[in-house]
């Protein structure tokens, strides 16, 4: 899986858990590879990041943890972790 | 990388921080928690009743609620687990397992007897042994049986329900841990009869939640510490401590009930504390490391269990005149409450 296809899946289930891709200019910076933001900036509590492991789960078949997103703890670097996992696996 | 305190417990510098003199609370942001570290502390704020346990249920029925998941078997344990419940329900709940322990105090002596016998056995032959999957797993399910009413059997599936307890775990760990805690509960109804209450099948359910994972990681990471810290010499050469000097149970978490300060720390309502049980295991003091049990109304009721296996165990080790090389470790990483081996091998040889 590419860094771009791995960095979607994350928007997927991002848009599964939290209500932010109304904001137009949020939803924009969301879209745009070349910049981050962190899941904190996103307002995701623990129930959002439960909610969001599990589209990630029903998507990519692999174990999600909320751990992964505290420790990969924005957009990008939990693509970049998806990515090493389905390489790994 | 940084996994900071999320899996601090398990990481190889935590002895040197437990060395240190002054360990004062520090909030850390990614486990947004209190660590506290120093003995005194841990002691004060586990007494402390400002402080309760964490909303374990709770947690679950809104979870139950967003994904639309069925978590019954999970939240039919948390009402049986002690240390999950909050006064009159954790006084209830204690005094319920405290019985339950009284009225089979004569089967679990006979049944730890004939268990350590036989499971222990692998230990007295030369050759490589994995401590994990051949003797501790079997012996801790042998043992425990008379408690739980669970089959040893169907208990060697349900590897994951001690992680009940951990909340960094994703969707799939938990359905797979409501799942293995159904089978466990339909051979407790089996075994117990359609009659069976649901206290009944819950305190077992408790039982074995808190037997498992907590004895596996105690006795699997004393044995660890003692072996290698007496590479080269003969298991009978080695002088056992008395009490295990590491608990499988590294933290417990408390949530502030109201604002209150401990020494210079405030402590606001709603913070959420991890308590190190861990630091009295690696205390200088004597006195202090059987607090790894924990203390008062939070004194852990497996504690003469968890202590005569490990008096069994080590007294077995003692007559042995074999040298047991440590030949790999290997700690679990896919949960983040526990201190467990998922491997120790070991090679015996003379």
């Amino acid at each position: 899986m590419t860094f771009l296809e791995a960095r979607n899946k994350v928007l997927q289930a991002l848009e599964v858990a939290v209500d932010v891709f109304n904001e137009p200019e949020l939803s924009s910076r969301l879209r745009d590879p070349s910049h981050d933001l962190t899941f904190a900036e996103l307002e995701l509590d623990s129930l959002a990041a439960i909610e969001c492991c599990m589209a990630l789960e029903d998507d990519i078949s692999i174990d999600f943890d909320p751990a992964d997103l505290t420790i990969h703890n924005s957009i990008n670097k939990l693509a970049k972790h998806i990515v090493q996992r389905t390489t790994a696996a | 990388m940084d996994e900071g305190y999320l899996t601090f417990h398990r990481s190889p510098g935590r002895h040197a921080w437990y060395l240190r003199r002054e360990n004062r609370p520090i909030f850390d942001p990614l486990t947004k928690s209190w660590i506290i570290t120093e003995p005194g502390c841990c002691e004060r704020l586990l007494a402390s009743r400002d402080t309760r346990p964490a909303t374990y249920s709770d947690d679950y029925v809104a979870l139950e609620k967003r994904l639309a998941v069925d978590f019954s078997n999970v939240l039919l344990a948390f009402l049986h687990i002690p240390m999950c419940l909050h006064e009159e329900e954790h006084r209830k709940a204690r005094r319920r397992v405290a019985e339950h322990l009284a009225a089979r105090r004569l089967d679990l002596a006979a049944c730890t007897t004939k268990s350590l016998a036989v499971h222990l056995e692998p230990l007295r032959q030369e050759g490589e042994v994995e401590i994990v999957r051949q003797v501790l797993e079997p012996l801790i399910l042998s043992v425990t049986e008379p408690l739980t009413d669970i089959p040893p059997v169907v208990a060697a599936e349900c590897r994951t329900v001690s992680t009940i307890f951990d909340k960094s775990i994703g969707p799939r760990k938990r359905q797979r841990v409501d799942a293995e805690l159904g089978r466990m509960r339909a051979a407790i109804v089996c075994k117990l009869g359609p009659n069976a209450s649901e206290e009944a099948v819950g305190l077992r359910l408790a039982l074995a939640i808190l037997g498992r994972d907590t004895l596996l990681g105690t006795l699997g990471e004393s044995l660890y510490s003692v072996l290698s810290a007496n590479q080269g010499r003969r298991l009978n050469e080695i002088s056992y401590p008395q009490i295990p000097p590491e608990t499988g149970v590294p933290y417990i978490e408390r949530i502030a009930v109201k604002s209150f300060c401990d020494k210079q720390t405030r402590f606001n309502v709603g913070d959420r504390l991890r308590i190190y049980l861990q630091a009295f295991a690696y205390s200088a003091s004597p006195l202090e490391q059987p607090k790894i049990f924990g203390m008062g109304s939070h004194l852990c009721l497996g504690k003469a269990l968890s202590i005569d296996l490990w008096k069994g165990i080590t007294s077995f080790l003692g007559d042995i005149p074999l040298y047991a090389d440590i030949v790999s470790h290997v700690l679990r990483t896919d949960d983040y409450v526990f201190l467990c081996p998922s491997r120790l091998s070991a090679r015996l040889h003379s």
